[in-house]
């Protein structure tokens, strides 16, 4: 099955466009195939890659300040996805696909979830000394900058570093939800970006 | 699956909202891991401001409407956006900082993003 040029997406046989994007589709010339050529595509090693892609993004979301990055929707996220799905690429010249490159999105945020979490306790305890001792001076800066209601709460409550089972498990599983779906998201886009998928053979 | 994809989008877009309408402070906790929730630089909805920037309610509720309106993919739209939205990130403390800019660029990259998402849901849903 041959793919669109433009957009990825799979083509009928014999089709003229893309029912996709609407691109007109190049008639692929017939080329003997050589024996090296009809092999079987190698089989796709997900974890490496997500391992890879997992740390990168839980250390550098959960580092005071580094993650900061984060501000621009989830750079470091998106990044670690993009960095997994590049890995997965090198594995598989002809290139991946982009449920591949969601997989090991998905993989990569659970990774990072995991070691996000465990980062995530020491910075907190640490932070929240900091805070406690400055907590008059916070409360000061909220007055004057009119931040109110819901959102002073949670800051509020941030600042004062509490460490618990439920915030842990709060942190593990919202980690888990939104770095998955923030890793597949970059996993996605860079197959996109880097036009390398060619097959929709999974390996 | 592409109607779960629609429908957590969906969701996700009315949470948002719903944060300060509700005053759901679990919301805005939710949402302060992939946001800076600068209250400057979010709209505002009953007095207090959304559960994320306007940047990130640009993306989100463009990726939601693109889904909605089922856009085609487009790789050179993509790669424009994303570069348009790296350059608007990378000069808007030091040129032109406007949220009318942060917000086209969001939309930008939403609506574009979006058709590459719905196509990978659509090869899992194909292999599974």
């Amino acid at each position: 099955m041959t793919q669109c040029n433009e957009c990825g997406a799979n083509l009928p046989d014999h089709a003229s466009f893309c029912p996709q994007c609407g691109t007109p589709v190049q008639p692929v010339e017939t080329q003997p195939v050589s024996p090296s050529q009809n092999a079987v595509q190698p089989a796709l090693d997900f974890i490496q890659p997500a391992l890879a892609g997992g740390m990168f993004l839980g250390l550098l979301s959960s580092l005071p300040f580094i993650s900061a990055a984060n501000c621009l929707c989830c750079m470091w996220v998106l990044l670690g996805g993009g960095i997994a799905a590049m890995l997965l690429t090198r594995q598989r010249p002809s290139g991946i696909t982009y449920g591949d490159g969601a997989f090991v999105g998905v993989l990569s945020g659970l990774f990072g979830a995991i070691v996000g979490t465990v980062v995530h306790i020491p910075v907190q305890i640490i932070s929240a000394r900091f805070f406690q001792s400055q907590q008059q001076q916070l409360e000061d800066l909220f007055r004057q900058l009119g931040i109110e209601g819901p959102m002073r709460d949670w800051m509020i409550r941030v600042a004062s570093g509490e460490i618990s089972a439920a915030t842990v498990l709060f942190t593990f599983f919202s980690y888990v939800l939104m770095w998955s779906l923030f890793a597949m998201i970059g996993g996605i886009l860079t197959v996109a970006v880097l036009n390398k998928q060619r097959t929709a053979q999974t390996g | 699956m592409y109607l779960a994809l629609l429908a957590s989008s969906t969701l996700w877009c009315l949470s948002i909202i719903a944060a300060p309408l509700l005053g759901l402070s679990g919301v805005y906790d939710f949402f302060s891991r992939i946001c800076h929730q600068d209250p400057s630089r979010s709209w505002y909805l009953a007095g207090e401001p959304l559960a994320v920037c306007i940047r990130c309610a640009s993306i989100y509720f463009a990726f939601t409407v693109s889904l909605w309106f089922g856009l085609k993919a487009n790789v050179r739209w993509l790669r424009i956006s994303l570069l348009l939205m790296l350059c608007e990130f990378v000069f808007a403390r030091l040129i032109l900082d406007a949220a009318l800019l942060r917000s086209i660029c969001g939309v930008l990259v939403g609506l574009s993003a979006a058709p590459f998402v719905r196509l990978a849901v659509e090869e899992i849903r194909d292999a599974v």
